[in-house]
């Protein structure tokens, strides 16, 4: 409740009743500032985003808060790993259908490429490339399929090993910052 | 474009909806609708065409800026008047550290008391005022305004130049509304006799 000191004996009630300086100030009027005062305003103003802008702005705040760098290779190695378990599930499935679709005009593109890109182009590269394709598997000693498995399931492991051995303990919400 | 809003018939509330929303065509409704008022206001407080519009134009800078901040249960008058008043009152402190008691004291609870403990403004009427400004100030009655204490010239600008009741007032200047009718009653006076003497 607003307190409300003031109660002059001489206040009338309505203040208002004086004609004549009524008139007096009903000539008073507003005064108007320089040309352009709207544009300078305006140009200084931080016009906000549009709603939608900012609602997805703070959708993709949420979903990134909290966002490591380890999350992000956990992330990058996990998509790595599917993505080379699908190409040898698929691979393994669809063997002849591949192979018909290789042996009908894939082979010839490769070929082709090979050839008139690469070896013509990067011969330094296609020489690297094979010159590891060939160690690979003299090393390995496996078919492509389960190296591709091999290969994205040690990502992954070792994603999450890494992403286990670096994560900071949780924080206990002690009283001094419930307080703030 | 306004994609079908009519601005001009919109309510405050609306349109600082809209300027919530990031329409620069709200913003300028804005300021279209508020800039005589709150120039008028600061520049019969302070008294200096070039200060009053900075002041003014820090006004709108400062609410604009902050427009997420608006509740619509209050009115947008009261808080751009609000801000506009404050900015015109610490500009006047600035320049003269006299007034820092221009409010009276500061456990002053009444309007006497409060004009008891405070300081008069120095006859603003005698400062030189540049010839633009002898024009748009030099009449009897703005002489007379100008020769106010700034607390009874603002009720007197919001009463009876911006139409605002006296709960407005007493909201916009944080007073209590029985010092907002007091103010008025004693400086309808003053102006009355100032206007008197200036006649003869």
């Amino acid at each position: 409740m607003t307190r409300d000191p003031v109660q002059d004996p001489n206040a009338p009630r309505i203040p208002d009743d004086d004609p004549e300086t009524d008139r007096l100030l009903a000539g008073v009027g507003r005064f108007s500032p320089q040309r352009g005062f709207e544009d300078r305003v305006v140009g200084r103003v931080r016009v906000p985003p549009p709603h939608w802008v900012r609602s997805l702005r703070d959708q993709v705040r949420g979903l990134t808060s909290g966002v490591t760098g380890w999350t992000v290779l956990a992330t990058f190695s996990l998509a790595t790993a599917a993505a080379w378990a699908s190409v040898a599930v698929v691979g393994a499935r669809y063997t002849t259908e591949i192979g018909a679709v290789w042996s009908q005009g894939g082979r010839q593109l490769v070929r082709v490429l090979r050839q008139d890109v690469l070896e013509r182009l990067f011969p330094v590269l296609a020489s690297v490339g094979t010159g590891i394709g060939e160690w690979l598997r003299s090393v390995v000693g496996l078919d492509m399929q389960t190296a591709a498995i091999g290969y994205g399931a040690v990502i992954l492991v070792c994603a999450v090993a890494l992403r286990w051995l670096t994560a900071e303990p949780h924080k206990t919400r002690g009283p001094v910052d419930a307080a703030s | 474009m306004t994609g079908g809003w009519d601005l001009a018939a919109a309510s405050d509330q609306q349109i600082v909806a809209w300027a919530q929303d990031g329409a620069e065509l709200a913003f300028r409704e804005l300021v279209r609708r508020y800039q005589r008022p709150v120039f008028s206001l600061i520049y019969r407080m302070v008294r200096d065409r070039e200060t009053a519009e900075d002041l003014a134009q820090e006004t709108f800078i400062k609410v604009l800026n902050a427009i997420d901040s608006y509740r619509p249960e209050h009115k947008f008058s009261s808080w751009i008047f609000k801000i506009a008043n404050n900015a015109a009152i610490d500009h006047l402190r600035r320049r003269d550290p006299d007034l820092l008691s221009l409010d009276g004291a500061p456990d002053a609870v009444s309007a006497d008391r409060q004009e008891a403990t405070s300081l008069q403004v120095r006859d603003l009427g005698e400062s030189p005022l540049d010839e633009l400004q002898a024009r748009e100030l030099g009449s009897h009655i703005e002489t007379a305004i100008a020769r106010l204490r700034p607390e009874y010239r603002a009720c007197i600008m919001l009463r009876h130049v911006e139409g605002r009741a006296y709960e407005e007032i007493a909201a916009i200047l944080d007073l209590p509304l029985g010092t907002v009718k007091t103010y008025i009653h004693r400086a309808r006076a003053e102006l009355r006799d100032m206007l008197g003497s200036l006649r003869d």
